[in-house]
């Protein structure tokens, strides 16, 4: 009897637990909620301004289809990829001639074009 | 719970981040108190229920609404714990079943009694098993099966680590503090 209300007295001691306090901690996380989201924003301005700047540096889009087919090109696709490299060849087809860049700078800038595009498409696909 | 339910449908649907920062005053007082009953420390209790409600907001979506938001909100908690522990163990090679002392900081609560302090260390020498699902059943009062959902835990091991649990803090609270003693302020 006495173990029963010992334990009975041990359930009511639990059932109150004291809750720690706020002070501040609830702000401290919505800032962190909002550093979050505005990260992902920059990383898809930084991307986009970097897409632009490539662009402008090269002189136009243009470029940028015929630096990656010339990319696609440097790599013996297997048979899977033949019909991207020749969609991709198609497009820049009349004007992959005139192309001054060497394969490593054409490689280099393509790289760099797949990797902002990525980041952009990234932040706007990903949650925070 | 309507307007809980509210809360959480405006996060989900609008991304709302006043939505969510009233679900996180709603529930941080239990969470963190949660935590801090594991860990034993209580800036390592903040930073991992920062986590767990950043992660909370970034999960919304996968919340089904079956079971209770709070028991969905200590599970993410437990995880937290869970993962915390193991890379403290790595570093430091701890092979200790993480029971320690607690020092209560009475300024961290809204308001805590002498028996509510005798209890907080009592429940620092069991083992985060016992101590989570104590937590869950008695202080926040979940059904063993809710608990055995949270914790991803069998529901006999629920059972068990309560039963285990509770008789162990009867012998800490007798041994301590004779117990009678503490039922005397508890009255």
């Amino acid at each position: 009897m006495s173990d029963n209300l010992e334990f009975d007295a041990l359930d009511k001691m639990l059932a109150q637990p004291a809750l720690i306090a706020d002070r501040g901690f609830s702000e401290r996380v919505s800032g962190k909620l909002g550093k979050t989201i505005s990260m992902r924003s920059k990383v898809f301005v930084a991307a986009v301004i970097g897409w632009l700047a490539l662009i402008l540096s090269l002189g136009s889009p243009q470029a940028l289809y015929e630096d990656l087919s010339k990319l696609v090109m440097l790599f013996n696709f297997s048979a899977q990829f033949d019909f991207v490299s020749t969609q991709i060849g198609f497009l820049d087809y009349t004007t992959l001639q005139s192309i001054d860049y060497t394969t490593l700078q054409s490689s280099v800038i393509s790289l760099i074009v797949f990797a902002l595009s990525t980041a952009a498409v990234s932040s706007l696909l990903l949650r925070n | 719970m309507k307007n809980e339910s509210v809360l959480i449908r405006r996060t989900i649907r609008h991304r709302g981040k006043a939505a969510f920062s009233a679900l996180v005053k709603m529930h941080q007082g239990k969470v963190r108190a949660f935590l801090v009953r594991l860990c034993k420390q209580y800036d390592v209790a903040d930073d991992l229920a920062q986590e767990t409600f950043i992660n909370a907001y970034r999960k919304m979506d996968s919340y089904k609404g079956s079971g209770s938001y709070s028991g969905w909100l200590y599970r993410i908690a437990y995880n937290c714990f869970l993962q915390h522990r193991r890379s403290v163990s790595r570093r430091l090679e701890v092979t200790d079943d993480y029971v320690g002392q607690l020092e209560v900081l009475t300024d961290r609560y809204d308001s805590i009694s002498t028996q509510q302090m005798d209890l907080e260390q009592a429940l620092a020498q069991l083992n985060p098993d016992e101590t989570a699902t104590i937590t869950l059943c008695h202080s926040f009062g979940f059904s063993h099966r809710e608990v055995s959902e949270i914790l991803k835990m069998p529901l006999g091991s629920v059972k068990s680590n309560i039963s285990r649990g509770k008789t162990r803090l009867r012998e800490i609270l007798t041994r301590e503090r004779p117990l009678a003693a503490v039922l005397e302020r508890a009255s």
